[in-house]
């Protein structure tokens, strides 16, 4: 799935996503391809993890911020 | 007619003043090239910030967002306005710290012509050191004086100045936000612009995210590219956690920072082009008075090399 992560400075990734690991304010949530469309606010101070398709990873703290995963396979983080 | 060296002493000055100037002048240019590109980084954020909640309102009765605190606004007996002043830190930039004074004074007369009972009391928090004694002379009290947010703000710089407005509106301290900031139009054109944060309007926010590119100049091409409320055309069942209330709470605290963030930016940006402006106009003043005194140096130089002519000259007569 396409997925971005901004916040206020910039875009701080972009790019394909096979899976991504975040803790919300409802409970841990792993988002895989074709997700159903989902908005979540993240738990603060939550670890974003990312593995792209070849395996590797990436990852980000977020203090606040919430997802939108839409139906286009598309998920965007909005985090501070 | 001055002494030779009286002028030589204020030509030197005048030229060491030129240099500085223009160097200022160099150097505000870039400055504020680098605010521009800066302010165009939090687009993205906005962006997709307005497109979640055009997604999100379209599963949400509209009331709800209208009830929302931040939209709703709360009623109070005697309301108190926050007046956020967003100015600089340094002086030398013509009349960008004045007017933002003076859009403020405009405001306030307008506000109070508004409201002829006087219910209405007004706090301010500033943005920059220059507009102390302004907040001095106007009688209201300052809140808190935020400073130091240097040459380009970043968001872990206007964190403290967000956190502290949103926290104050969430605890009712203060029933309204409103912001008195410089618009950067182009690099001759900066006005101020006096704006209702909170409550918030809708088309206010649109209006912002539009606004983070510029009109004219560099990047202005990008700004009819993206339309911010290009949403999900599909309509696709949604899930929201932990509740769509909470979600929009969310979008809402983080369209309110982004806001902030790029109303100091925009700031920032006229800051610098009215130094640039301002340094470009004392760098022309410097030549042309350099070049007056130029004139008169020579004059003088001259009248001196002529007077001793005369004095050879009478002497070589008076000998013969």
């Amino acid at each position: 799935m396409k997925t971005k992560v901004l916040n206020l400075a910039g875009v701080l990734y972009e790019g394909e996503a096979k899976s991504v690991n975040i803790a919300t304010k409802s409970g841990e949530v792993t988002l895989l391809d074709h997700h159903r469309p989902l908005m979540s606010v993240l738990a603060s101070d939550s670890r974003i993890k990312i593995e792209r398709e070849d395996g590797t990873k990436e990852a980000f703290v977020s203090k606040s911020g919430f997802l939108h995963m839409d139906g286009n396979n598309e998920l965007t983080l909005l985090i501070d | 007619m001055e002494s030779i060296h009286h002028i030589r002493t204020r030509l030197a000055s005048v030229k060491n003043i030129g240099t500085i100037t223009k160097a200022m002048e160099v150097v505000s240019a870039t400055k504020m090239r680098r605010a521009q590109s800066i302010a165009l980084s939090s687009r993205e954020y906005s962006f997709a910030a307005l497109r979640a909640l055009t997604d999100l309102l379209r599963y949400m009765p509209e009331k709800a967002l209208l009830q929302h605190p931040f939209v709703a606004g709360k009623k109070a007996r005697t309301p108190i306005t926050l007046v956020v002043l967003i100015a600089s830190d340094r002086g030398l930039a013509g009349a960008f710290n004045g007017s933002v004074a003076r859009a403020a004074d405009a405001f306030f007369k307008k506000d109070r012509a508004a409201d002829p009972e006087g219910r209405e009391s007004y706090r301010l928090a500033l943005v920059g050191k220059k507009l102390a004694s302004y907040a001095q002379k106007s009688g209201f009290s300052v809140v808190e004086t935020f400073t130091n947010f240097g040459d380009y703000a970043t968001a872990d710089e206007v964190l403290p100045l967000t956190d502290m407005i949103m926290d104050g509106y969430r605890r009712g301290k203060w029933e309204r936000i409103v912001v008195v900031s410089t618009h950067f139009k182009t690099t001759l054109a900066q006005f101020t612009v006096t704006r209702q944060i909170l409550p918030m309007s809708l088309d206010q926010v649109r209006e912002t995210a539009r606004e983070i590119v510029p009109e004219h100049g560099r990047f202005a091409e990008l700004r009819d590219s993206f339309a911010p409320d290009a949403g999900d055309e599909a309509l696709t069942e949604y899930l929201f956690e932990p509740s769509p209330e909470r979600v929009l709470s969310s979008i809402l605290k983080h369209l309110v920072a982004m806001q902030f963030l790029h109303l100091v930016l925009e700031a920032n940006a006229s800051e610098h082009s009215a130094r640039m402006v301002a340094m470009k106009n004392a760098s022309t003043n410097s030549k042309e008075l350099g070049d007056t005194l130029t004139l008169s140096f020579n004059n003088a130089r001259q009248a001196l090399i002529t007077k001793e002519m005369i004095e050879i000259s009478s002497a070589q007569v008076a000998a013969n």
